[in-house]
């Protein structure tokens, strides 16, 4: 492996940025699975490991203390798992996996309950500001899946990339994982089992939207 | 030979006319289905009866029924408008009192009409490799053609012509095509959602099937844009090497429309491949990953149940902070602070002696030197002062405190107002007072 490869720093970046590596960028996607074992000694030393998803996309799982980690809010969680559901919709081959942001918003609005929509993207929020309020948390969820590389976004659509399917892994578990499942998502997957209390507060800036942990 | 025709003879009988081809669906339906229903005629007849007519026309109803009762309506209608149009026309010679006995007969417009249309909607099959066949062969003899040619008029006669024919002919085919394909990848993209979504064996055996046919069509596109329009390039280049010597006049615009049309045709192509290759891969990935992996549906199903309330885990993330970025662009040109100045030494400070102002003072005294007296006034005690004052123009900063000096000191004159002058520039208004 040569660690002076352009390939090398662009998956460096991505992956020590929370993001994963799709088929979809295949340049990128080649290169690591040609040094994948070195690759995985490399970050092995960080304290992280370098993990293939069943569903062929790489991402980075921390465990020792010398990358920071954080967790995703609750917004893009559960838009990470509407979005993940619209992807399995037969509909998505119609328009060759892209899908309308205009018409994400729609279909999350008509769909979801406004209870569940205001306790997950507007909590504690006044009435009259909530609609703006859930606009606004979904268009910087879905600026957060892009930038980890859940979503591909170009203009007013986005398309879901594979590594989508990690929101689906409590769905694979028909939501209710067993002790043993939840210690394997855990390790292997990434999943925080994070019960949320209902009064929970969330940072009001857009930026700091993620809650930060430091191993 | 017959003299071509001036703008204005072309143009003026058709408006004085007022000619018009004011066609509906139904109407271009019902001449399709004469055309066919006199093709098919055994006894070879060109006419159609007008009971005929209201039999295909009963049947168009059948796929196209939106009010039964006015079906004769809708007909007659329809007749009128194809005779307007002069699509159809009446058989008979003599004038028939009974239209049910009248016959009629397809125009030559009418029958290319029909034709053209019935084209338009039927997808030839014939593969974009099969259109470019034909060009090249055609281009193929017109390299023939152009190299027996050795004279401008043989190349007006032979080549000329013969390259806009082919050009002609070439961009109505693919036209068709291109409608056709464009039609029936749209009828793809919404016919395999269906497959989908109906989710038994032979649904997804079908939806195979059709991605098969996808591949064919993904084949013949490339191979269409590979060789066959490389190939055509290359032999309209060879006759342009063959015009360059005699330089025939016309040919450069048809050469240009050419190659324009072909590189156009080329770029269409290339964009409907990917286009067709990205739907083939998401339908392929698709039924690779969902179909086949989620036979029952319980990951979709339970992705339903979880987005119906708020989610009770969350999945961690690295998160390094990003490299600072050193930018150039920026960077102001001395950012350097000056040195520090050394401390001064206490011993070496200077000081300025400012006296104190004695004037205040001065008038105090003076005025209660007066008021002992028994009166004192304000003319007076400037007038004593003014010799310590270093400038006589501060005569106005003093005089509205000595006002209130002299008031809470003794008792106001108010009779006593009159103006003094006090230096050659001042002149104050006089204040008296008594002792009290």
């Amino acid at each position: 492996m040569n660690y002076i490869d352009k390939q090398f720093v662009d998956i460096d970046l991505i992956l020590r940025r929370g993001g994963h590596i799709n088929r979809s960028n295949l340049d990128v996607y080649d290169w690591l699975c040609n040094n994948y074992d070195d690759l995985k000694r490399f970050y092995a030393n960080y304290g992280a490991t370098l993990m293939q998803h069943p569903d062929g996309f790489f991402f980075l799982t921390v465990s020792g203390a010398k990358l920071r980690s954080r967790l995703l809010p609750k917004p893009c969680v559960h838009l990470g798992v509407f979005i993940a559901l619209k992807a399995r919709d037969p509909e998505i081959t119609r328009s060759s996996g892209w899908m309308q942001t205009a018409q994400l918003l729609h279909d999350i609005e008509t769909t979801v309950s406004k209870d569940v929509l205001q306790q997950t993207y507007a909590p504690g929020r006044k009435e009259n500001v909530v609609d703006d309020r859930i606009t606004q948390a979904i268009g910087s969820g879905l600026k957060v899946l892009a930038d980890l590389c859940f979503i591909e976004v170009r203009g007013d659509r986005f398309r879901p990339l594979e590594a989508i399917n990690r929101f689906a892994e409590l769905a694979r578990h028909d939501n209710a994982p067993d002790e043993n499942a939840r210690i394997k998502m855990t390790i292997e997957r990434g999943v925080v089992f994070h019960e949320a209390t209902p009064d929970e507060e969330y940072p009001e800036d857009d930026n700091n939207d993620a809650d930060e942990t430091q191993n | 030979m017959e003299q071509p025709l001036s703008f204005a003879e072309i143009v003026q009988p058709i408006l004085a006319e007022e000619r018009r081809l004011e066609l509906l669906p139904r109407d271009i339906a019902l001449l399709a289905t004469i055309k066919d229903e006199i093709e098919r005629s055994p006894d070879g007849l060109l006419t159609i009866p007008y009971s005929a007519i209201q039999g295909l026309s009963g049947r168009i109803d059948l796929l196209d029924v939106k009010d039964p009762q006015k079906a004769e309506r809708r007909m007659s209608e329809s007749m009128t408008r194809l005779l307007n149009a002069g699509c159809l026309t009446k058989a008979e010679i003599a004038r028939l009192r009974i239209s049910a006995d009248a016959e009629y007969q397809l125009t030559s417009l009418g029958e290319s009409v029909a034709e053209w249309h019935v084209a338009q909607s039927r997808f030839s099959g014939e593969p974009l490799t099969a259109i470019f066949k034909a060009f090249i062969n055609q281009l193929t003899r017109i390299v023939e053609d152009a190299e027996k040619s050795v004279t401008p008029d043989d190349w007006h006669r032979n080549v000329i012509p013969l390259m806009q024919h082919a050009l002609r002919d070439m961009l109505v085919s693919i036209h068709r095509h291109q409608n056709a394909l464009d039609r029936r990848h749209a009828e793809m993209r919404a016919f395999i959602p269906t497959l989908l979504t109906a989710n038994s064996e032979d649904s997804i055996g079908q939806c195979e099937e059709q991605l098969a046919q996808v591949i064919k069509t993904i084949e013949d596109l490339q191979d269409a844009v590979l060789s066959s329009t490389s190939m055509a390039f290359s032999l309209i280049d060879r006759i342009a090497d063959l015009a360059k010597p005699h330089a025939p006049n016309g040919f450069e615009p048809v050469y240009d429309d050419l190659v324009r049309r072909l590189q156009s045709t080329g770029a269409w192509i290339t964009q409907r491949a990917i286009d067709w290759m990205d739907h083939h891969s998401v339908v392929h990935t698709f039924l690779r990953t969902i179909i086949r992996v989620d036979r029952q549906r319980r990951v979709t199903d339970a992705l339903k149940r979880s987005i119906a309330e708020a989610p009770s885990w969350s999945l961690e993330v690295a998160d390094e902070p990003h490299f600072c970025r050193m930018r150039d662009d920026i960077e102001k040109a001395d950012h350097s602070k000056p040195p520090p100045r050394a401390a001064k030494k206490r011993g070496e400070r200077t000081f300025e002696k400012i006296p104190p102002d004695a004037i205040p003072e001065l008038l105090i005294r003076y005025l209660n030197d007066d008021l002992d007296k028994g009166e004192a006034r304000a003319s007076s005690l400037f007038a004593a002062v003014l010799p310590s004052m270093s400038n006589q123009l501060r005569v106005a900063a003093y005089f509205p405190w000595l006002i209130g000096q002299m008031v809470q000191a003794g008792k106001l004159d108010s009779g006593a107002r009159d103006w003094q002058r006090i230096t050659p520039l001042i002149e104050i208004e006089e204040l008296r007072v008594t002792k009290k």
